[in-house]
């Protein structure tokens, strides 16, 4: 057993009291403070924080680092999981059994303090905080924190559980603003270059947009595959748009549509080498550039869709085989 | 799992690696903390690591795992 949130983890599967409270052994929380903590546990809530910056930070019981890194990490986390905590890190908690079944947690690491809120969040569970006051540790060593390192656990792991702010947003974004650099770059004649107002923009733009395009694709296409393995590995019970999602674009519609951008790609691309050898076989304008870029990138992306139609058909055939919880 | 077990109310649980200067006072508080909130109670305290110095804890129990009721 190794890492903070093993030794937790064993050691909250071996209690049988209805409430657990958790805490450092550095005594840089007082324990005579836990009754307080459990007392909200009795008047009903689920998980009770003992919050630091609510409470009491003694002189030198908190380096400048984690005075900057908890609130920080705090506030990410309360817009990633639409929480009011003012203490995400906080070592002492406590919870009833019952909500500790729920949240099923997986982190071995420093990280299992943001994981905790995150699943309280998603079982939906009742969560409370309590003043509390952080002494400085006595052991006389350094603290087991590495801001740099485990700030960053803590961010991937919050980022790994919002798939959708780390797929589907940027990859959203980037399929739009791809699309439009490409799209505008089709408004200009075929022998000139785009001009708006006074900026000339050539078909370089339209690379740009068909490297956003695929690239953004591939990022939505990651956000779905994320978001099955969380339900089919039960970190969250069901996800509406996926519901929404196989139950509308069935493998039979996607392969359909993939090979119509594949056949308007072909289509677009051809009619540029039939021109081209009708002048021919001289200089092309930037408009047959253009056309290419745009023919080529629904090309790729049907090619893609039509592979994914099959892996997405074989993970959804999983996830309606998951164990009802 | 006997009936008294069934009993515990609170359970404490306190990881540790290399606090063997200061989980002796926290066993101390926790245990008077239980004390004050008048429920049977149990402490653990899971081993992340072997420690460098053994354990003096309070109360009954073998190192790093003691129960009140």
């Amino acid at each position: 057993m190794k890492g903070y949130g093993s030794a937790l983890r064993g050691g909250i599967g071996a209690a049988r009291g209805r409430y657990i409270v958790i805490g450092d052994a550095d005594d840089s929380y007082d324990f005579l403070e836990a009754p307080r903590l459990v007392a909200s546990l009795r008047e009903g809530y689920d998980l009770v924080i003992g919050s630091r910056f609510r409470g009491t930070i003694v002189p030198g019981a908190m380096r400048w680092s984690s005075r900057i890194g908890n609130p920080l990490v705090t506030a990410i986390l309360n817009l990633l999981f639409r929480s009011r905590l003012s203490d995400s890190q906080s070592g002492m908690r406590a919870f009833t059994q019952a909500a500790w079944n729920r949240m099923r947690l997986q982190s071995t690491g420093m990280e299992f303090a943001s994981e905790m809120l995150i699943q309280a969040r998603k079982a939906g569970l009742r969560i409370a905080e309590v003043p509390i006051t952080f002494h400085p540790d006595r052991r006389g060593r350094p603290p087991h924190l590495h801001p740099i390192r485990d700030g960053w656990r803590h961010l991937k792991l919050m980022l790994t559980y919002s798939p959708t702010v780390l797929f589907l947003v940027p990859g959203g974004l980037m399929v739009l603003l791809g699309l439009l650099l490409m799209g505008v770059q089709l408004l200009a004649p075929m022998d000139q270059p785009l001009w708006l107002g006074r900026i000339r923009m050539d078909f370089h733009w339209a690379i740009l947009g068909s490297l956003l395009t695929l690239s953004g694709y591939s990022l939505i296409q990651a956000h779905f595959l994320a978001k099955i393995y969380s339900v089919t590995h039960r970190f969250q019970e069901q996800d509406r748009i996926l519901e929404v999602g196989f139950r509308i674009l069935t493998a039979e519609r996607v392969l359909l549509m993939s090979l119509l951008a594949i056949l308007l790609g072909l289509g677009i691309d051809g009619w540029v080498l039939y021109d081209w050898m009708t002048r021919g076989y001289g200089a092309l304008v930037s408009g047959h550039t253009r056309l290419v870029i745009f023919g080529s990138t629904l090309i790729a992306l049907g090619i893609q869709a039509f592979f994914h139609a099959f892996l997405f058909s074989t993970l959804g055939d999983a996830y309606k085989r998951r164990p009802l919880v | 799992m006997d009936e008294q077990a069934d009993e515990v109310e609170v359970s404490i649980v306190i990881p540790c690696l290399n606090e063997e200067n200061t989980i002796g006072d926290v066993v101390e508080k926790a245990w008077q903390a239980l004390r004050g909130m008048k429920v049977s109670g149990r402490s653990l305290s899971p081993i992340m690591a072997p420690p460098t110095v053994p354990l003096r804890l309070p109360g009954p129990g073998a190192r790093g795992s003691w129960e009140w009721q």
